[in-house]
């Protein structure tokens, strides 16, 4: 027979007190606080994402309501219908695919080679070259325009992919290599010198030891490197032809003109246009965040 | 398939023919070695050609153009490729990409940018198509630069000052005001109206600022003197004073762009805004009330003093080609599209372009309309280039002035210090 302790007893039959504090040790009115705060700025950033919405939903006449209305009247997807039967979206949207994916590709392929040459490597011009690349990324962009035009005007590049994709990859690029840099840095040491104990050179280190280590990290700045090239308006207008064109200077063009700017249809083809991004958000999302955060702390 | 779809596949096509064609030449000129070669083509024959226009790109204007360059192109078998570049980017991408020739054939272009674009030395000269074209004198100065024609009238107006008479009405104006006092009293009782109505949208925001340049003007300001920047001269002051006061009073508001300025005309809450004569179009679309352009009036300008002359800014779009490339194909091209009245009146039904020929304005079909007549003779006579337009640099010099006026308008500055530095700053950049 067994006596259970008159501790342990009043213990289990004690009503248990409510906890004031959340698991974090926070107290209600901090939690409140904070989610209210939260709140407000998830609002505040969504706001412009419903009024695109609700623009895409309204016709010209009503988008011009003023006092504007904020609530969804009148709705009708006249807009829709019209970017989808003019063919001119879907081939921009194509182009912009093709040369921000191309970017980013080439941006993580090549940056990665580079980050890894900074990171493990000790040689003469190392830092010079990285501050170099830092630098690079201080000029204002459009400096850098009437010197790429020149050059590819030279070449024959004018309104050709490549050149839309050399130029977007030359401020993408020294951002790739900055964050894959910060990844191999806190990668130790100790791994690559065992993997050369066992007789593996750098093309086995870098693609069989170190890519799988590093992927997250690729991912984060691939993803930089295609939204950087898929919102690029400047460089993409002017390098680019018709047949070229991406969707940025793609639809302005097509519905902001000289004396009415299309608002439902603008708000209409950019709501389709940003689609694919958030669908690579959605399926990236959990390697971009490890990514971004993998170079954070040296370990 | 769209149409650039289908430009595309047919260059495609057209590439592979060429090559094709290229070959079979190469074999037969190597089996007739020693024969002699093909002439020249000769420098009067037609060519594919390029045409470069804004509006290609919008909606609006995108079939009309289509169908006006198949007027010209259709049974001489010959192609021309449409291009296009966004309205407010236009000016640069046809600065930069005429400078290395690849831009070539004929373009649209604003007339305050003929000066910038002749000073490449990239333009040909046009004068030859001058005499059988029929223009109006008015019209053709628009394309002179110093004695040499290098664009053709395309189109031609002004950017003046339309009213709502129905809201003019309403506040007990029935008269059209004539001078700035009697302007000025015409607002302040439609801003006695209430509601959310701004009486004049005239447009305050920096890129419009062109429109303040015909109100320095009514208040006696050169603008520019010679080779001297002069909008710091008391004329300029004046006029600024006297819109720093509109503003003040709540009958001007900050922060009106042209497209808030329709939008406000449109809703009906505007009694007062200034814009092209082709601006009817837009304000059909954007009106909440169906009968708004019946109440649609262009007016003159108001003047300081009965008797001065009522000011406004000429607007236009010329044709120009570069002589780089098919010059010779692209100037007759510009010529039929400038000068063919069927064509002029076909673009003046659709979207209410004002012709550029003497016939095409005498005929019926414009003559008889009331509203494009009335702008011709109200604000289109007396209308004037803006003297900045001389200058390459104008769109910088408007940005000087442009950020000394918001300064003005905001009550930074008083009217006459800012006017000053704009002043500097502008003949800063004519150096």
């Amino acid at each position: 027979m067994t006596h259970t302790a008159p501790a342990v007893t009043a213990a289990r039959t004690a009503r248990p007190t409510r906890r004031r504090t959340s698991p974090t040790g926070e107290s209600r009115p901090v939690r409140w606080g904070r989610w209210i705060a939260l709140t407000l700025v998830s609002l505040f950033a969504l706001l412009p994402i419903y009024w695109m919405v609700l623009t895409s939903l309204r016709s010209p006449s009503d988008v011009f309501t003023f006092p504007p209305n904020f609530l969804p009247t009148n709705i009708t997807f006249d807009a829709f219908q019209t970017i989808f039967a003019d063919g001119r979206l879907l081939h921009y949207l194509g182009n912009s695919l093709l040369v921000a994916s191309v970017t980013a590709v080439g941006s993580v392929f090549v940056g990665m080679y580079c980050a890894y040459s900074f990171s493990k490597f000790r040689y003469r011009g190392r830092r010079s070259f990285m501050f170099l690349l830092l630098v690079s990324q201080l000029f204002p962009q459009i400096l850098l325009l009437i010197t790429i035009y020149g050059l590819f005007s030279a070449m024959g590049l004018l309104d050709s992919y490549l050149a839309l994709i050399i130029s977007f990859t030359t401020f993408t690029l020294p951002l790739c290599v900055w964050m894959m840099k910060g990844i191999f840095d806190n990668i130790p040491d100790e791994i690559i010198e065992a993997a050369k104990v066992d007789g593996a050179g750098q093309g086995v280190i870098i693609h069989r030891i170190l890519l799988p280590l590093i992927a997250p990290g690729m991912i984060a700045a691939g993803l930089f490197a295609f939204i950087r090239g898929w919102n690029d308006f400047v460089f993409a207008l002017t390098l680019s032809g018709e047949a070229t064109r991406t969707l940025p200077p793609g639809l302005v063009n097509t519905y902001l003109s000289e004396f009415s700017n299309r608002w439902p249809e603008l708000m209409a083809a950019s709501l389709v246009a940003s689609i694919p991004v958030i669908l690579i958000f959605l399926a990236l999302q959990r390697y971009f965040v490890a990514g971004l955060s993998s170079g954070a702390i040296k370990g | 398939m769209p149409d650039i779809h289908r430009r595309t596949a047919a260059r495609g096509r057209a590439r592979l023919t060429a090559i094709g064609v290229g070959l079979v030449a190469a074999l037969a000129l190597t089996a007739c070695a020693g024969s002699p070669s093909a002439a020249p083509s000769s420098p009067d024959a037609l060519e594919d050609f390029t045409f470069t226009s804004w509006n290609y790109g919008e909606e609006a204007q995108k079939a009309l153009i289509e169908q006006e360059v198949a007027g010209f192109t259709d049974g001489k078998g010959i192609e021309a490729e449409l291009v296009s570049y966004p309205f407010a980017e236009y000016r640069n991408q046809l600065l930069l990409r005429s400078r290395d020739g690849s831009t070539t054939g004929a373009a649209q272009l604003d007339i305050a940018d003929i000066q910038s674009l002749a000073r490449l030395g990239v333009l040909e000269d046009l004068g030859s198509y001058v005499d059988a074209g029929g223009y109006t004198d008015a019209a053709l100065a628009n394309g002179k630069v110093g004695d040499t024609q290098y664009g053709l009238p395309w189109y031609t107006g002004s950017i003046g000052l339309i009213s709502n008479t129905a809201l003019l009405e309403q506040a007990g104006i029935t008269e059209t005001p004539q001078t700035v006092d009697e302007f000025e009293d015409a607002l302040k009782a439609v801003k006695g109206l209430g509601g959310d109505v701004v009486p004049y949208a005239l447009a305050t925001k920096p890129e419009t600022i062109k429109d303040f340049i015909p109100w320095f003007r009514t208040f006696g300001s050169k603008i520019v003197d010679g080779e001297e920047i002069s909008v710091n001269d008391k004329g300029a002051v004046e006029a600024l004073t006297w819109i720093k006061s509109l503003v003040d009073d709540g009958l001007v508001s900050l922060n009106v762009g042209r497209p808030e300025a329709r939008t406000l005309y449109s809703q009906g809450k505007a009694a007062f805004f200034d814009d092209a004569n082709q601006v009817r179009g837009t304000i059909s679309s954007q009106a909440t009330d169906p009968t708004l352009l019946d109440h649609t009036l262009p007016v003159s300008r108001p003047v300081v003093k009965a008797g001065d002359e009522p000011q406004a800014l000429a607007w236009g779009g010329l044709l120009v080609v570069f002589k780089e490339g098919p010059a010779n194909t692209a100037s007759q091209f510009a010529s039929f599209l400038s000068s063919d009245v069927d064509t002029a009146l076909n673009r003046f039904e659709q979207i209410g372009s004002v012709p550029t020929t003497t016939k095409a304005l005498e005929d019926p079909i414009f003559a008889d309309d009331a509203y494009a007549t009335t702008w011709q003779e109200q604000i289109t006579t007396g209308a004037s280039p803006n003297p900045l337009w001389a200058f390459p640099e104008y769109a910088q010099m408007e940005a000087k002035l442009a950020e000394q006026i918001q300064a003005a308008l905001i009550g930074s500055k008083s009217p006459k210090d800012a006017l000053d530095d704009a002043n500097a700053a502008m003949q800063e950049l004519v150096k």
